[in-house]
């Protein structure tokens, strides 16, 4: 039985950091032969990234690596020497789909242009991840995740209106970008596999976020509304995240008929007053009404919410849950979600499992993200026949 | 020769609402694969029934809503009642003809219609189901409802997000809508792919929740690591400082500034105030990351003298890493996205009286010529005909029944909801940022539409 949907798909990886590295981990994790090239001794700066696990010998492990770069074999070459190029080359005959997150440009500077790359292999996808684009003047811009939100248009919708606009946290642009790199390479894989004709994917980080901000420009474009952020309460229940005993919860109801059952399961005598049953009554003491509804919240327990809401089909409310909490919820327990790092020592380490599933080729940890050139050998040596020679050596004497 | 669009030859067969599916089928629909938007008069998506052009409530309002024109452009429209015998066997005889079922509702109207993918696979063995739920298509959470907001809040993602020693918080968009729609895309063409290869279809299994897990690694690896739970940090940065969003000259007005390295920084300061460059509390990363507050206030003082843009060219002219706080008018009118051609011009039913409009565009931007057009999101049941009489051989007899059953029609039976506040008093009272009711003619102005 094939259970890797992505068998026999090759693919040649320069990226570095988070966002390359995510789109290559969703191609190996579902079956794809990922190659990734690192630099020669330092290997992808993400090697480097927090957090860390303290070994016992005291040196420092990326876990977000070892998250991002699963089922992936690694080699070191240098880019711009001889021997290294020489075996790009070679590698780029069979490989299906190569991706890379260099500034604009730097893959030219390595001699790897469209035209070289299409005189080598005509099928070749190629999937380019850049701040923002290859094209238009903010193409030089530097940037990390906060910038992409700022230029992207999620940040100015993100917080309250008293107070300067914020961001999610960690990374989160950087996986959407990757995400999308990963669904445009297989689309072109798909063309390219059905048509013989290969394809130059561009991908902006910038513009995976304004892809994916609803009606931000839209609500311009069609009605004048340039929309903000979160003002005050106003007489509604926010659907904003809302202090309880233990925690926070999501307070999120739809339709008219809902208040009687927020009263419900708030269980506040002072909320069933004939002044607060109306979305105008609610309004006009709107006031004396927050306060109600915050300090009604802040006396039940999430669990005691959240589940009492969910016996109501209107009443669909979030339960914001940490670390802790996703380790020992009952739906990612039921789905296996949570994977072992490092199967074979006795690491307590935890990462993301499936993001999906497959039924007929589900995702699998086949191998764990490799040791810098750990791939070295069966690569350069024992596949494209290049010299014995320790590469590294080759890639100094051409520095010379 | 010209080329197909790449997904030409594809058929997807959706029955959906808001984002989670219809993103994802938006974003194969621009490349060309035939979307099949399935929808009913009696349980119409939310986005019908909200968000009009011009605020408009006459007529067929439903066809001019902008949340669902946006979501559903290029695909065809079909309107079935599901309760109904016929009009249920009309969708299993589309199914047959189909390659792929995307479905976001909860698994139990899965089962009511018999629309799982162990009964599907009966009618053609080949197809790809798809089930994208909150929480879950079977477990503990699968019943449960879900919108963004709650599945973001699961996800571990809020968790982590929001003011300095404030409350989670979240954007105003149903924000793992996007990021599961992204993954659910990556997962079709994967089955996709291998169908093509091994004639195999298979059952994808879309958990919102996890799907913005798997993009949050760093919390579930840095508390079974480490038992370090992150704390909620507005902008800043535990490693970079300064690292924030900062005031500029007008209202409402800010620039983001990350210091990302020492170069970075002592352009920074030279250019904001020199005079600071040799103060101790911030010759360095570390001295910056423990005198953060201080700092971020001396930054504001000077960057509320800049307009952001000029700021963000200034600061981005010496290598500094830093970007403008766009609003949504400043984003459809930003000179770069313009220059990439980023916003797509959609255009309207004719009958809508509704010119060609920018829409935002494909989060790609591929070199060969193998791209669909942009055709307008269907007018409710505008393919019943197409679809029930050319696809699927339906009798012109039989397609009077289903009409007189009222199991397929043209219209909606409800009645919209009224506007209580104006674009005007919102922008007042400042539950907008503003309205302009000159809007349409700066569009058509600058869009050339």
């Amino acid at each position: 039985m094939n259970s890797k949907a992505l068998k026999d798909v090759k693919v040649l990886d320069f990226t570095h950091y988070v966002s390359g590295p995510y789109c290559t981990k969703l191609l190996a994790d579902y079956g794809a032969d990922v190659v990734k090239i690192e630099p020669p001794t330092k290997g992808d700066p993400g090697r480097r990234l927090p957090p860390f696990e303290k070994s016992s010998q005291g040196h420092r492990t990326s876990l977000l690596f070892k998250y991002l770069n699963t089922n992936k074999k690694s080699v070191e070459l240098d880019l711009k020497s001889n021997y290294g190029r020489k075996a790009i080359e070679q590698l780029v005959v069979d490989a299906d789909i190569l991706v890379e997150n260099f500034r604009p440009g730097v893959l030219n500077s390595f001699g790897l242009t469209k035209e070289k790359l299409r005189s080598i292999n005509p099928t070749l996808v190629v999937v380019s991840i850049s701040n923002f684009g290859k094209t238009g003047p903010y193409s030089d811009f530097r940037a990390n995740d906060l910038i992409f939100y700022a230029l992207g248009g999620l940040m100015y919708i993100f917080g309250s209106t008293d107070k300067a606009p914020i961001k999610h946290a960690f990374r989160q642009a950087q996986f959407k970008a990757g995400t999308n790199a990963a669904s445009a390479a297989l689309m072109a894989y798909y063309n390219a596999f059905t048509s013989g004709r290969g394809e130059y994917i561009d991908i902006s980080i910038q513009e995976s976020i304004t892809a994916s901000v609803r009606d931000t420009t839209t609500s311009y474009a069609t009605s004048g509304v340039v929309r903000t952020r979160q003002g005050s309460m106003n007489g509604e229940i926010p659907r904003t995240p809302m202090k309880v005993k233990d925690g926070y919860i999501v307070p999120i109801t739809f339709g008219t008929s809902d208040w009687s059952k927020t009263a419900d399961l708030l269980e506040d005598d002072k909320l069933y007053h004939p002044k607060f049953s109306t979305p105008e009554g609610r309004r006009e003491n709107s006031e004396e009404f927050e306060k109600l509804v915050r300090t009604a919240f802040s006396e039940k327990g999430k669990h005691e919410l959240f589940y009492g809401a969910h016996t109501h089909r209107e009443l669909v409310y979030g339960l914001v849950q940490n670390a802790a909490d996703l380790l020992e919820n009952p739906q990612y327990k039921h789905d296996g979600y949570f994977q072992k790092m490092d199967d074979s020592s006795d690491s307590e380490t935890y990462f993301p499992g499936r993001p999906f599933h497959l039924s007929k080729t589900p995702w699998k940890i086949r191998s764990a993200a490799p040791r810098l050139g750990q791939h070295n050998n069966e690569i350069l040596v024992r596949k494209l026949k290049l010299s014995t020679g320790d590469p590294i050596d080759t890639e100094c004497d051409d520095a010379k | 020769m010209q080329n197909k669009a790449i997904l030409s030859g594809i058929r997807v067969v959706e029955l959906s609402q808001l984002i989670a599916i219809p993103y994802a089928t938006k974003l194969m629909s621009d490349m060309g694969a035939e979307i099949i938007r399935l929808e009913s008069a009696k349980r119409p998506d939310a986005y019908r029934l909200s968000d009009f052009y011009d605020e408009r409530l006459d007529g067929d309002y439903w066809n001019r809503a902008i949340n669902f024109n946006e979501q559903n452009r290029n695909k065809l429209g079909l309107s079935l009642e599901l309760d109904n015998k016929n009009a249920l066997n009309q969708l299993y005889d589309l199914l047959s003809i189909s390659d792929v079922f995307a479905c976001n509702f909860t698994p139990r109207v899965m089962k009511k219609f018999g629309l799982e993918y162990d009964n599907l696979k009966t009618i053609r063995p080949d197809i790809i189901v798809v089930s994208s739920t909150g929480y879950g298509h079977s477990g503990p959470w699968s019943s449960f409802g879900a919108i963004g907001f709650g599945t973001e809040a699961a996800s571990g993602l809020s968790s982590a997000t929001g003011y300095e020693n404030g409350p989670p918080a979240q954007p105003e968009i149903p924000y793992p809508d996007y990021t599961a729609a992204e993954h659910t895309v990556f997962a079709i063409m994967a089955a996709i792919i291998h169908r093509s290869k091994t004639g195999e279809g298979q059952f994808i299994e879309i958990s919102q929740a996890e799907c913005v897990t798997s993009t949050i690694p760093e919390i579930i690896l840095d508390y079974t690591a480490n038992k370090n739970v992150p704390a909620r940090i507005g902008n800043s940065h535990l490693e970079i400082s300064p690292h924030g969003c900062y005031p500029c000259k007008g209202r409402d007005k800010w620039i983001t500034i990350a210091a990302q390295s020492e170069k970075e920084w002592i352009s920074l300061v030279n250019l904001l105030f020199p005079e600071i460059a040799t103060n101790s509390k911030f010759d360095s990363n570390e001295s910056r990351i423990i005198n953060r507050k201080e700092l971020d206030k001396l930054i504001s003082l000077r960057t509320e003298k800049w307009d952001s843009l000029e700021l963000m060219e200034v600061l981005q002219g010496q290598g500094v890493t830093a970007g403008a706080v766009l609003n949504g008018k400043e984003l459809l009118f930003n000179k770069h996205l313009f220059e990439r051609n980023f916003f797509e011009i959609v255009p309207h039913q004719p009958q809508s009286q509704i010119p060609q409009l920018p829409y935002p565009g494909k989060p790609w931007k591929m070199s060969s010529a193998s791209q669909g057009t942009m055709e307008p999101a269907p007018s409710f049941g505008q393919h019943n005909e197409t679809v029930l009489k050319n696809y699927l051989g339906l009798s012109n007899e039989l397609y009077q029944k289903l009409q007189d059953q009222g199991a397929i029609s043209e219209k909606l039976d409800i009645v919209a909801k009224k506007i209580t506040v104006s674009r005007e008093d919102k922008a007042n009272e400042g539950s907008i940022y503003s309205y302009d009711p000159n809007f349409k003619s700066t569009i058509k102005s600058y869009f050339d539409t």
